[in-house]
């Protein structure tokens, strides 16, 4: 744990309540990651789960595609991590992260499942596999 | 409304001790997870160094090369840097962990061998000098790269 947390922003996310702590008192770099399976928000399958996190997001989130979005997770990309798949297929999802950094109008936001069985990647055994979104502000803030 | 770039990439986690590392990439083509920690107070735990290096090494699913004893004879013989001394005796938290699978053509042969890297360390409070310099933590690190298998 920090020694002091700095609270930047509550939200609710289907009921969840999601913390997004501050990296400083400017507030400029705010975040949510879940620490551990035991606490996760699980949202619904993946769809579900990115409507209900970019609704939340300002007008970054609502830049957001779902489909287009999941159409990132194509054959090339599930025969190069298998377990992407199963996330995309999954249906119930949970939320692992959120950053909104501020100063270039950005936010990102991940969601996840842990894979305890089939999952090795390379030769790694993982815990866990994610699929991350990110908006950027083309022109920067206005 | 204003215009937004978007970017997909992906996440892998691993747990330590019930706490979950976050490695991310940014591009899901050709994934490179990386994970740096920000903080040593915020790093999952690890325990000493026989459990630290096990549980790292209890991620692989083939044999690396490396083993704690090689590491601790590694980091001993860095005698112009004593303060990393201070891994072998201290609690250790993760601090950088690398995953890049090998990328292969559609006949199955690497086009790109696979990189592998992890980190441990711990925040130094008392004897953490290094030359004028005094440090605030030290981490050992290690890199591993798997090349095809000669046929």
């Amino acid at each position: 744990m920090s020694l002091k947390e700095i609270i930047c922003k509550t939200l609710y996310i289907l009921g969840h309540k999601i913390v997004l702590l501050a990296k400083n008192t400017l507030e400029l770099f705010c975040y949510f990651r879940l620490q551990s399976w035991q606490d996760a928000a699980f949202l619904g399958g993946p769809s579900n789960a990115i409507k209900a996190v970019k609704e939340q997001l300002g007008d970054a989130g609502a830049s957001i595609d779902v489909e287009e979005a999941l159409k990132a997770i194509n054959p090339e990309v599930e025969a190069l991590i298998p377990q992407l798949s199963w996330l995309k297929q999954c249906d119930n999802v949970a939320l692992t992260e959120i950053t909104e950094t501020h100063p270039i109008d950005q936010v990102t936001f991940s969601i996840g499942i842990p894979v305890p069985d089939n999952n090795i990647l390379g030769v790694t055994k993982i815990d866990g596999i994610g699929f991350r979104i990110a908006a950027t502000r083309i022109n920067g803030p206005g | 409304m204003a215009n937004f770039s978007k970017t997909y990439g992906g996440a892998v986690y691993l747990t330590f001790n019930d706490e979950l590392v976050t490695l991310t990439a940014a591009d899901l083509s050709n994934p490179r997870f990386s994970y740096v920690a920000d903080s040593f107070y915020t790093a999952a735990s690890l325990g000493q160094i026989d459990d630290a290096v096990g549980s790292i090494l209890n991620k692989f699913n083939e044999s690396t090369g490396v083993n704690v004893t090689d590491i601790k004879s590694k980091i001993t013989s860095l005698s112009n840097i004593p303060v990393l001394g201070q891994i072998i005796t201290s609690e250790l938290v993760i601090t950088e962990f690398t995953i890049q699978p090998s990328d292969k053509d559609d006949k199955g042969a690497d086009k790109q061998n696979g990189r592998y890297a992890f980190g441990f360390g711990l925040r130094l409070t008392k004897d953490n000098k290094l030359g004028p310099i005094t440090l605030d933590g030290v981490s050992f690190s290690v890199a591993l790269t798997q090349t095809p298998d000669k046929k």
